[in-house]
């Protein structure tokens, strides 16, 4: 005979597994009259029925799936799922959520509903669509790019070659028989005079020698304008194969000692149609004497173009006018360190203790992913340095940090 | 002590534990941050839940998750001082039982009140 406490523990131990239960469950009739429900059930469907009646499962759920009564009286199962992961959306204290409904039959007039709240696995799957969305619109932008990257990299290095020759060219040789006629004349003058006379002999060497010193002039001016194209083109060159880089998402970077201050430049090569068209003053302020550092080059000017346009952009929600400025610092600091710092007065930021936390997708940003600065933070984090972004508060300006220590270990992690 | 009366938070707050089981409605003192305080007789018996397995446990989410939404928990989180009336429905025992709740709490006060009374 079973002890009556044991039996009413037992009793109170199944009742609290089903009032606790993560899932709503409710027994119901083929017209949907309720005759069991537990307790995450009432929670989740209170809300949905509008006159607090819970009697009828399939009114309560007649403003979200209508159907159930037609579903339930033109099935002809015996038993079985009649109604499976049905996601129904609905609206909860005024915020949008998700649930799951099932619907079986167990038996005669005997069925059981299966509700529970999917609204974070619905969400998740959005933000994973979105995702994927925004990777397929950056590929086709990646594959876009490149094709045009590719064309302006073949035509540039036309150009290129053709420049090269013109300077390769060795000085006009017309030039130097000129210059020998007007000598050879100028020997020849006591011969000259008699047949010319002496006015007309003395005019035509002083014309010989004067066309000659002209054109040499031109031809210097035209040898200097084809070294400047020739140096114009070359770093055009290696700004596009920096892009194509980047594109690559960094194959093919080169590891190296090089001079920061050159990367800088190059950076601001990229960006200086961005910030001219936005009337930013750029001050450069290296520092003499800058030691060489171990980087990898194409990831560092990744993050000094990243944030170049950081700043461009932030003064985008600024109203237009004067004095808007960017100052670039570059210095060594104790502790065997080379510190660059941006330094604007755009629109700066609201964050605890004046110090943005880098994690992924933070952004200052109104419409930014939060994805640049994350990738900058961790390129200098895999050089051993360190990554801030300070403000005084909106409107303020900002203050991007890179420290990058002058003792790099010979292995340092590329992420 | 009377469901409706209008110093009833009062009354409960005054009240003992033998006092809270001498109630023709369902009681349950807890603290703010839901944590049961007492359960009486008549909710006990209603539900099936002896207080001394509920004392002590959060009520919105290890004792009634049906009221742990925002027609029940979140007024009493959102609220400074409550004392509001609805009609729900309790699974007592899994069966969908019609009540009206009172959810009663003062400023400042530490502990608060949900009384239950079937319809």
């Amino acid at each position: 005979m079973t002890d009556p406490r044991q039996a009413a523990e037992e009793s109170e131990r199944l009742l609290r597994f089903l009032y606790l239960c993560p899932v709503g469950l409710a027994d119901v009739s083929a017209s949907g009259e309720v005759r069991m429900m537990n307790a995450l059930a009432v929670q989740l469907l209170m809300p949905l029925a509008h006159d607090g009646q819970m009697e009828n499962l399939f009114h309560v759920l007649a403003s979200v799936a209508p159907d159930l009564a037609q579903v339930v009286a033109t099935s002809t199962a015996d038993s079985g799922k009649l109604v499976q992961d049905r996601q129904l959306r609905v609206r909860v204290g005024g915020a949008e959520r998700y649930y799951s409904l099932n619907l079986l039959r167990v038996e005669g007039d005997t069925y059981m509903a299966v509700v529970s709240d999917v609204t974070q696995v619905v969400l998740n799957e959005a933000i994973t669509l979105e995702a994927l969305q925004v990777q397929a619109v950056q590929e086709g932008r990646v594959e876009v790019l490149t094709s045009v990257l590719h064309d302006i990299g073949n035509g540039i290095t036309g150009i290129g070659t053709r420049t090269a020759v013109l300077n390769a060219t060795p000085a006009w040789e017309e030039l130097e028989q000129l210059a020998k006629l007007a000598g050879f004349l100028r020997q020849r003058r006591a011969l000259l005079e008699p047949a010319l006379g002496a006015d007309k002999t003395g005019a035509l060497l002083s014309f010989a020698d004067t066309v000659t010193t002209r054109l040499k002039a031109r031809a210097e001016q035209w040898r200097d304008a084809i070294t400047f194209y020739a140096t114009a083109i070359a770093h055009v060159q290696q700004i596009i194969n920096i892009q194509r880089q980047f594109i690559r998402g960094g194959a093919g970077a080169a590891r190296g000692t090089f001079a920061v201050t050159e990367l800088l430049d190059d950076a601001v090569a990229i960006q200086r149609a961005a910030l001219e068209k936005r009337g930013v003053a750029l001050v450069l302020d290296y520092a003499s004497n800058l030691p060489r550092i171990e980087v990898d080059r194409t990831r560092l000017i990744q993050v000094f173009v990243n944030a170049l346009k950081n700043v461009a952009e932030a003064f985008d929600t600024m109203e237009n006018g004067p004095g808007r400025s960017l100052r670039i610092a570059v210095q060594t600091v104790p502790g065997d360190k080379l510190e660059i710092v941006f330094t604007d007065n755009a629109c700066g930021f609201a964050a605890p203790d004046g110090l943005l936390a880098i994690t992924r997708g933070q952004t200052t940003k109104t419409a930014g992913s939060g994805v640049g600065l994350h990738a900058s933070a961790q390129i200098i984090a895999s050089h051993h340095g360190a990554f801030t972004l300070r403000s005084p508060g909106p409107g303020l300006g900002a203050v991007c940090t890179i420290q990058l220590s002058l003792r790099q270990p010979s292995d340092p992690a590329v992420p | 002590m009377n469901f409706d009366h209008p110093n009833l938070l009062t009354e409960l707050e005054n009240a003992t534990t033998g006092a809270l089981d001498a109630a023709d409605f369902g009681v349950v003192r807890m603290k703010g941050d839901g944590a049961v305080l007492a359960y009486n007789v008549y909710e006990s018996r209603l539900s099936g839940l002896s207080p001394e397995s509920v004392v002590g446990k959060n009520f919105f989410t290890q004792v009634a998750p049906c009221t742990n939404n925002f027609m029940v928990a979140e007024r009493y989180q959102a609220s400074e001082a409550l004392d509001a009336m609805l009609d729900y429905v309790f699974t007592y025992k899994m069966k969908p039982t019609k009540v009206r709740l009172r959810l009663l709490k003062r400023a400042g006060a530490v502990e608060q009140y949900l009384a239950v009374v079937k319809v």
